[in-house]
């Protein structure tokens, strides 16, 4: 299979993923305020109740590298949390999915994560079967088979140099998960093995591989390491399915048509449709309705507000009107690759070029360069723009963190 | 409607002269959205003829979501129509529970049902950002004594409130309600000139079901039911009728709320 390509010279492609803004789908975290209190949280939880038809839960949990706490201490405070959540939710919020950060299947025990998956249900309505995302660094001494024991369906690996993340990717699908993923991280300079372990991942052919986000990037970036990892994906027939998430070719490919529905959440998953993310453990992260709010990092601190009786809600951030309608934009363009501006107008009454001025302008760029297409209505992101979306949604939330 | 100069207080809140909401008439022109148009221009009367007849218009507004426009038990000096937003009328019982009474849309009129007693019976907030047209009741009556037109329009709204009441007073089974409210707000955006297929439900999922005496995750499970079988198509607040034919079958009466 050939690489769709605007044409344009390897060096500019190099320039523009460093370029890259790292939080545009999110404000960045130092934007969050400390003054949002823990009614701002209640208030949020209430209002997401209110839907007509009110929105699915993920469960983020969360854990602090480094915790000495004991692990049944641990797996008491994620439960106490847990419930904290479930106490403000309708009866009838379903879990469709859990994520275990990376940390958490290290800090806790299999039979310890058996019990706090199994809480879930108790707790709160879930889904016939929800998915369990477990996240594993490459250098985890965790058994995948344990994990799938308890109840874990998925499994995504996180590439590390110094970490054996094919021999773990393949335990994964040895152990049956319904689905496993391979995560990439930016290539450092001096890592001769980022392509040879890559290849070795292809012929795994897991279902998924997710390209490196640039957040957290090396001191020297191999760069044209990191734009042959996308290329190599699109020869072996991985299709972009949102964000950085490239699904093998066999697999039924979402509609993407730009309309708003599908949407990434905190932790970076294209979804089919928006759920509200719980972060449940010390620095968690939820997105619940228009407000974004971070637990304590500190687990000490943390512990203490749920002692207290609080879920320990340490910043968030309630997004104006227009933070919401540049979420949308920048969802669709990070979700399906393209924006149907008719469906954003009819959604909102009013126009887009009104709402988004000099997005509209500073997209023209990409256009020329071949990355950006405009046809009866919709912003379709094309050939090498695939790569570097985050630069073409940013038009749009010019403030987002380079 | 017009609206005086220099913009008073009142019960209903303070005026805001010319909001750019639904302020699409001019000296001789109404509102898109006026409730009272159709009966004036049939009869030959722009605004200005209202004007020289002193009828007392103003532009009040905005409301912000949450705010009241009316109190129980208020004096009852005046009509209102709603220019742009949603309000919401409801009682509360001896219990103190809320017990929603209605929705008024864009051209609906509120405050009909404090005729008799003089006083406001019910409460009234605004959902959403609302502004309104508020009306001297006494003088559009000594007005409509004169405009047969506008007396057959106020005895119409007047009608219509009695008839809010049916689509709740039999037993019927959720989803006819629920087919019978969703189809009452389409043909009520409809006559204002809004789509009728696709509309935006500024209401929480509390108040619907409220209105329509069922709990709340009885209402989200019609709608997810009406939703998985393709009658209709739910997207945050925005409602699509994709079968709004299969919905009227469903619905427990053709218009309820006429």
């Amino acid at each position: 299979m050939s690489v769709e390509t605007a044409g344009m010279d390897d060096a500019t492609l190099h320039a523009a993923l460093l370029q890259q803004p790292a939080h545009v789908l999110f404000p960045p975290p130092h934007e969050l305020s400390p003054g949002f209190a823990e009614a701002g949280w209640r208030a949020a939880m209430q209002a997401s109740n209110e839907h007509l038809i009110p929105r699915a839960l993920t469960l983020g949990f969360k854990v602090a590298a480094g915790d000495q706490e004991r692990p049944e201490n641990l797996l008491d405070a994620l439960l106490v949390c847990l419930r904290l959540h479930a106490n403000v939710l309708a009866g009838d919020r379903e879990v469709a999915a859990m994520v275990l950060q990376p940390g958490v299947a290290e800090q806790l025990p299999a039979p310890l994560l058996g019990r706090l998956l199994d809480a879930v249900p108790h707790q709160l309505c879930t889904i016939a079967r929800p998915q369990v995302e477990v996240r594993l660094e490459a250098s985890s001494l965790v058994v995948p088979a344990a994990l799938r024991a308890v109840g874990c369906t998925r499994l995504t690996v996180i590439d590390r140099a110094d970490g054996d993340g094919v021999q773990l990717l393949k335990q994964g699908q040895q152990a049956g998960f319904t689905a496993c993923y391979y995560q990439l991280r930016a290539p450092a300079h001096d890592d001769a093995t980022f392509l040879s372990r890559l290849q070795q991942v292809l012929e795994l052919a897991p279902e998924r591989i997710v390209l490196p986000a640039p957040c957290s990037l090396p001191a020297k970036p191999a760069v044209a390491d990191w734009l042959q990892a996308w290329r190599l994906l699109r020869v072996a027939g991985y299709q972009a399915l949102g964000g950085d998430h490239y699904q093998r070719a066999d697999l039924p490919m979402p509609l993407r048509n730009g309309d708003g529905q599908r949407h990434c959440d905190l932790m970076g998953v294209p979804r089919r449709e928006r759920h509200d993310l719980l972060g449940i453990g010390p620095g968690a992260c939820s997105q619940i309705g228009d407000v974004i709010c971070r637990m304590e990092a500190q687990p000490a601190h943390w512990r203490a507000c749920l002692v207290a009786g609080q879920p320990g809600v340490a910043a968030g951030l309630i997004l104006s009107e227009h933070e919401r309608m540049t979420d949308e934009v920048v969802q669709s363009l990070a979700c399906d690759h393209c924006l149907d501006m008719g469906a954003f107008e009819w959604r909102n009454a009013l126009p887009l070029n009104a709402c988004f001025e000099d997005g509209i302008a500073r997209i023209a760029l990409f256009m020329e360069r071949g990355w950006l297409r405009h046809e009866h209505g919709v912003l379709r992101i094309e050939n090498e723009g695939e790569l570097l979306w985050r630069m073409i949604a940013a038009c749009f939330r010019p403030l987002a963190a380079v | 409607m017009t609206h005086s100069s220099p913009p008073p207080r009142g019960p209903l809140g303070s005026a805001t002269p010319n909001p750019a909401a639904a302020g699409d008439g001019d000296a001789l022109h109404f509102c898109s959205t006026c409730a009272f148009s159709d009966a004036c221009s049939s009869q030959g009367y722009d605004k200005t003829a209202l004007n020289e007849l002193h009828v007392l218009v103003d532009h009040v507004g905005p409301y912000h979501a949450g705010d009241y426009i009316f109190r129980a038990g208020e004096p009852f000096d005046s009509i209102a129509a709603v220019r742009a937003g949603m309000v919401k009328t409801f009682v509360d019982d001896s219990l103190g529970n809320e017990q929603v009474l209605g929705f008024s849309l864009p051209g609906e009129v509120i405050g009909l049902n404090a005729i008799h007693g003089s006083r406001y019976p019910c409460n009234a907030v605004a959902l959403d950002t609302v502004h309104l047209c508020r009306i001297s009741f006494p003088r559009i009556s000594l007005l409509a004594s004169r405009m047969p037109g506008l007396q057959a329009k106020l005895f119409s709204l007047l009608s219509a409130e009695i008839g809010k009441a049916a689509l709740l007073a039999a037993n019927y089974r959720t989803e006819e309600r629920m087919a019978a409210f969703l189809l009452d707000i389409s043909n009520r955006y409809a006559r204002r000139g809004f789509s009728a297929h696709r509309f935006n439900l500024t209401m929480t999922r509390t108040e619907i079901a409220n209105y329509l005496r069922m709990a709340p995750e009885t209402a989200s499970r019609v709608l997810r039911r009406l939703s998985d079988e393709e009658v209709i198509a739910v997207k945050q607040r925005e409602i699509i009728l994709l079968q709004p034919e299969r919905l009227a079958l469903m619905a427990a009466t053709d218009d309820a709320n006429e």
